[in-house]
């Protein structure tokens, strides 16, 4: 197979770089502005008690040690004890209220990213699986969070601690802090340097890492295709190669790190081999106490671990960007627009199509191509046609997930893009052929704890939609749980649910998708009965795929690539003998051969 | 002699456990690759012991400048110089040989992985989800070198320094020693309890996370009813709820991981006052010079990182270890299909299934029952039957997917586990029902069973045969399109058909289609089921034999015999004339498909207005 084989990452759309992420996240801190303020203050004070550290040391040398004077030892020891604890707690409250403030960060960022998502238009999900979008909400997210705690917190405390250094240095001596930091620029130079092509690697070995789990997650899912065509060995010294060539990728990366690390240390080794010398000849002459001195020295040591911290973050940082630039990507998202009228009073269920011409994307095949129907208040029609001939469209159009390009559709004379989505949708009740069931209870799944909707209501609904069996096999009756999915209730139960739903939000106008599947006999009777119910004195348009059903409504349109071939009640488009007859006859074999027995339901 | 030489012994088969690295992993590797960990041990062992030098020369400049002694101070200063250099060099060895001999461990444990799973059949994949292969191929190998690697090296740091510092403590001042040390010991211990606090703290935390995921994936998979009944705000709230609940259990976490640093931290700097309290004395009676008691706060810091060492160490030797036992756990899975036949077949002359019953591990009831069955070579034989019948399980039998395990299938008389795999696999292209593809090129897809690539030609040929070579035509880069989430996506009926090609582009002698027409409309299949006939038909001298496997009865009409199965019984066979005498199933599903049932359904449009039977109890 091609070297190209690879992994599909998620489009990103936003990109970032560590300076743009810190302006997007910026906003978010500072609605947490007194325990941000706080955390700041610990690294400050982290940094202060850090160097207060070496110069009670170097005091006590020159006082205590050098003087002989036990009491200022014990003194000193006390004061070097007490800022010891003082050091450890400042440590643990930045990280701490760091933790803090950006768990609530996270938090926020959740909570936006899903009341964002629940605002996208429909499309959109046809588009983006459900999983990738979760991972959006969590894994992310969490990687966000690693990138605060483990990464942000840490480069600004040790770039603090860094420059309390710098600034200790120059209190003991200006001049001696001068020739020792000469190391510092080819030093910080190397690091940057080394670092940037650390960073190339990293970001290559991902790549390489990915193109590993998608071979390896392909080849496991087609396991028995290449076990069959006798493609194993060849796949087998393919994935060693790959393999191997991670394997080099991640050794150059510990070449990378076996140079910057020992440098490092060198370099640090170096500027202390500097201050000794400088700084023997500054106590020769008496410039400077050799407590000063040993405190510098001890300064200098401390020097490295704050920038080892930086540069490894850094990188980190660098590449724990993607998670990141997806989020934002997602956020950019455009909403769908919340623009038109609002509806004051029920609708009357006239609705028409007038010339309405649709596609899912420019270039793409018209999906309707001049649609013209009228259906009146309180008749019900049947759609019928093959897979693909527009049906779903329709239905689709009318609940606005999509706007019509062409023509205009009308409901009671209103054309529907001048009212408010979220509410013509409240007035066109849809049941889709798999009916989707939340985790909680069957009341809860009926009325979807809706404060305008009463118990009362529910328990009506239920009766209603021939849910009375169902409620009574089971312990808790309308509060009886149900599970992820409604994993616990059966294709028709769920489907009866469903209906009591509508009923219990009362839609003007109903649209339903009829199942395909297989529904034992009882059920199937009970879901008849229902359907009548919610569809009695009601406009609805259903997507039939039984015969009974057909016969039932009172319009009849049959559709084929995007258009309406013939409409009419059932019994004249049968005697014309014309599409529908056909097509009836095509679509309810097709059925046949899958194994449902289409007549049986009538 | 132009025999080809036989596989030696020298190549490993990776596929087979070897029992040390089951037993002892760590062992395994460090003995495998002894020169490389060897010489990581080795350099970093003497940075070690240059590093637990450097105190003294610092030590010595000191008093050096003490004792107004500029040369002895130049001295002093070249010999810190002299050891760092040293250690810088002694560190990069450690870190390179270090790296190489951990890569090349989970270099090897990928590819032992990956050459398992292609002996495993599909019984393994059913209980191990592709999600669970993964993490293993990505966590535990990782997890597992990172023990093996950096795990164990930190534990030899740790090892080596304590080992090294200690003794030039003693030999400073025993009585400092003890005394700025007592708190040392504690210090794992309570690293590991701590750690054991933010490991539970931590399991809550993710509990709570999965919550936030399952919630936002019930918000996502139900957008449509949340927007159909405008319940954004109703689900944001709930989500919230939630997720707020996991920013608290976070923040336990953080409170307990926030101690780890500054507590370890301070049991050791603690050490610093101790001595300042602890020499008092002595520098009153002027036992110590300077450079020893600055040398010795110098070794209390670098006891820092010892004792830190010993707990990360630790845990990650521990996650190592159970990593390796998941890994372990795949390596020793044996294979229900082992490859130890070593009958190559010649030419296909019949298939044989014998009083065949076979249930599916873990599995009740048999999915089939005394199968007894003979197709000889040059037939096209069909099988019908309702959902669950059994029919792709007896087919996915004959091609040694599964064993046998009562009864026998025989390939030209002999047993199919005594013949090689490849040879089977040679005669038989079987078309499984989920049109599998692989990203990959068209052409690279239909070529997939060959050895090598065969050139556009064949291909195309194959493409004609199943009628989908203007379809490939039509694709932007034809034949080398790209398939896959980040190609071209096509329709089920051109999967299906792409996976066809990929079969007859083999001419092996048997082609079996377990119902992979079923994407394809009829007028195309009809297309596809004569096509087949002539080119397979016109292989000269050659006998093809097809089996198809098929819902439709228009699909099998012509075959040779047909068998109805039902419930992993054979119920009937025959030719489509007899089965529709002499088979009640066979007779139901030729009613069902036929065109005269519906017919008659519409032919009852006349009085449509009553209504159909059994919906008088309506209102």
């Amino acid at each position: 197979m091609s070297e190209s084989s690879g992994y599909s990452e998620d489009s990103v759309k936003v990109k970032i770089d560590p300076r743009e992420l810190l302006r997007k996240l910026w906003p978010y801190f500072m609605r947490q502005k007194p325990l941000f303020a706080l955390t700041l203050a610990a690294v400050a004070g982290l940094a202060v008690t850090g160097r207060l550290i070496p110069t009670v040391f170097g005091h006590a040398v020159d006082e205590g040690v050098l003087k002989n004077r036990t009491d200022t030892l014990l003194g000193m020891a006390a004061a070097y004890l007490g800022l010891e604890i003082l050091k450890a707690f400042m440590m643990f409250a930045h990280s701490y209220l760091f933790a803090k403030v950006g768990n609530r960060v996270l938090y926020e960022i959740r909570d936006e990213l899903i009341s964002h998502t629940q605002s996208l238009p429909v499309p959109f999900f046809d588009k983006n699986p459900t999983g990738r979008v979760v991972t959006r909400v969590t894994n992310d997210v969490v990687a966000l969070g690693e990138l605060f705690t483990q990464g942000i917190i840490h480069m600004i405390s040790n770039f603090f601690s860094m420059l309390a250094i710098v600034v200790a240095m120059y209190l003991i001596s200006p001049k001696m802090a001068s020739v020792t930091l000469l190391i510092a620029p080819p030093l910080v130079y190397i690091g940057y340097a080394l670092s940037g092509r650390i960073r190339e690697v990293l970001r290559e070995s991902k790549k390489k890492l990915a193109a590993i789990n998608a071979f390896f997650a392909e080849n496991i899912s087609g396991m028995r295709i290449l076990q069959l065509y006798r493609r194993v060995d060849r796949n087998k010294a393919r994935f060693e190669k790959l393999s191997n060539d991670y394997q080099l990728l991640q050794l150059r990366q510990v070449r990378l790190y076996a140079l910057l690390w020992p440098t490092v240390n060198f370099f640090n080794a170096t500027s202390i081999g500097v201050a000794l010398w400088y700084g023997g000849a500054m106590t020769a002459n008496g410039a400077i106490s050799t407590g000063a001195m040993i405190a510098f020295i001890l300064h200098v040591q401390d020097f490295i671990h704050p920038l080892r911290i930086i540069l490894e973050k850094y990188q980190l940082f660098q590449n724990s960007l993607s998670g990141a630039e997806r989020i934002f990507t997602l956020l950019a998202e455009k909403r769908e627009d919340d623009a038109g009228e609002p509806l004051t009073a029920a609708l009357g269920g006239r609705i028409e199509f007038r010339g309405v011409s649709f596609r899912y994307g420019a270039g793409l095949p018209w999906a309707l191509d001049s649609i013209d129907l009228e259906i009146r208040p309180g008749q019900s029609v049947a759609l019928v046609g093959r897979t693909g001939s527009g049906k779903s469209t329709v239905i689709a159009l009318l609940q606005r997930l999509y706007d019509v390009e062409n023509g205009r559709i009308l409901i009671d004379g209103r054309p529907i893009d001048g009212i408010r989505r979220d509410q013509l949708r409240r007035r066109i009740g849809v049941v889709q052929q798999d009916t989707f069931m939340f985790r909680g209870t069957i009341a809860e799944n009926i009325g979807l704890r809706d404060p305008g909707v009463t118990r009362e209501r529910i328990a009506w609904a239920a009766e209603q939609a021939c849910c009375g069996d169902l409620l009574r096999r089971r312990a808790g009756g309308l509060d009886a749980k149900v599970e992820e999915r409604g994993a616990n209730l059966s294709f028709g139960e769920r489907q009866l649910i469903a209906f009591a739903r509508i009923l219990a939000f009362d839609p003007d106008v109903l649209i339903l998708d009829e199942a395909t599947a297989n529904i034992d006999s009882q059920s199937e009777a009970l879901i008849q009965e229902a359907t009548r119910h919610v569809t009695h004195g009601r406009t609805s348009i259903i997507i039939a795929h039984r015969i009974s059903t057909v016969l039932e409504c009172d319009l009849i349109v049959a559709m084929d690539k995007g258009r309406i071939v013939e409409s009419g009640p059932h019994r004249e488009l049968i005697e014309r003998a014309g599409a529908y007859h056909q097509l009836c006859r095509s679509q309810f074999r097709e059925d046949a051969a899958a194994g449902a027995d289409p007549v049986s339901a009538s | 002699m132009l025999a080809a030489p036989m596989p030696t012994a020298t190549l490993e088969r990776l596929d087979r456990l070897p029992p040390d690295l089951a037993e002892k992993p760590f062992r395994f590797y460090f003995r495998r690759d002894r020169k490389t960990f060897g010489l990581g041990v080795g350099s970093l062992f003497f940075t070690n012991l240059l590093d637990t030098l450097t105190p003294l020369a610092l030590g010595l400049a000191i008093d050096k400048i003490q004792g107004k002694d500029p040369a002895g101070l130049g001295r002093a200063i070249l010999m810190y110089g002299a050891l760092m250099i040293g250690v810088t060099a002694c560190r990069y060895l450690w870190r390179i040989y270090f790296g190489r001999f951990h890569q090349a461990v989970a270099d090897d444990l990928r590819n032992r992985i990956f050459a398992k799973l292609t002996v495993l059949g599909p019984s393994f994949y059913q209980k191990n989800p592709v999600g669970q292969l993964m993490s293993l191929l990505t966590n535990d190998v990782n997890s597992f070198r990172m023990a093996v690697g950096p795990g164990t090296l930190i534990l030899l740091d740790a090892a080596f320094l304590t080992a090294m510092i200690l003794p030039v403590m003693l030999y400073v001042s025993p009585d400092w020693t003890w005394k700025t040390m007592i708190l040392l010991p504690f210090v794992p211990f309570i690293m590991q309890r701590m750690e054991k606090l933010v490991h539970e703290l931590y399991r809550v935390a993710q509990d709570r996370l999965s919550e936030v995921s399952a919630n936002a994936q019930e918000i996502i998979s139900g957008i449509r009813v949340i927007k159909s009944y405008a319940q954004e705000n109703n689900k944001r709230a709930a989500f919230n709820t939630i997720s707020r609940d996991y920013e608290n259990a976070q923040n336990r976490v953080a409170r307990v991981d926030a101690g780890f640093e500054p507590l370890m931290d301070f049991a050791v700097a603690a050490g610093g006052a101790v001595l300042l309290w602890a020499c008092s004395s002595d520098v009153v009676r002027g036992q110590i010079t300077l450079g020893e008691f600055f040398m010795f706060y110098q070794y209390i810091n670098k006891m820092i990182w010892p004792m830190s060492a010993i707990g990360i160490g630790l845990s990650m030797v521990q996650q190592g270890r159970a990593s390796f036992d998941r890994v372990n756990e795949l390596l020793g899975t044996e294979t229900d299909i082992p490859d130890e036949g070593d009958v190559i077949l010649g030419d296909f002359e019949k298939l044989e299934v014998r009083g065949l019953t076979y249930r599916y591990p873990g599995g009740r009831e048999p999915v089939l029952r005394d199968i007894d069955i003979e197709v000889r070579a040059g037939e096209t034989v069909g099988f019908v039957g309702p959902v669950g019948a059994g029919k792709s399980t007896l087919m996915q039998l004959i091609c040694r997917l599964y064993p046998v395990e009562s009864g026998k299938i025989l390939v030209n008389g002999h047993p199919l586990e005594t013949v090689r795999q490849r040879s089977l696999r040679g005669i038989i292209s079987f078309v499984t029902q989920d049109a599998f593809l692989f990203s990959d090129t068209v052409a690279q897809n239909v070529s997939l069973g060959l050895d090598e690539f065969p050139g556009l030609d064949p291909v195309r040929d194959a493409a004609r045969t199943v009628d989908i070579d203007r379809e490939i035509d039509s694709l932007p880069d034809r034949f080398d399109a790209y398939l896959g989430e980040r190609g071209t996506n096509l329709s089920g009926g051109q999967k299906q058909r792409l996976t066809i090609a990929r079969a007859l582009i083999r001419r092996s002698p048997v082609v079996i289609l377990d119902d992979s027409l079923s994407a394809v409309d009829g007028k195309t299949e009809k297309t596809i089921v004569r096509a087949l006939r002539e080119t397979l038909g016109s292989r000269g001298a050659r006998r093809q034999t097809t089996i198809l496997v098929s819902h439709r009865l228009a699909t099998l009409k012509h075959a040779d015999r047909i068998f109805v199965l039902n419930e992993g019984r054979i119920e009937a066979e025959g030719p489509h004339g007899r089965l529709l005498e002499t088979s009640p199933t066979y007779r139901r599903l030729h009613q069902l498909q036929s065109e005269e049932k519906l017919s008659a359904v519409f032919g009852r449009a006349d009085d449509a207005s009553s209504p159909p039977a059994g919906e008088e109890t309506g209102s």
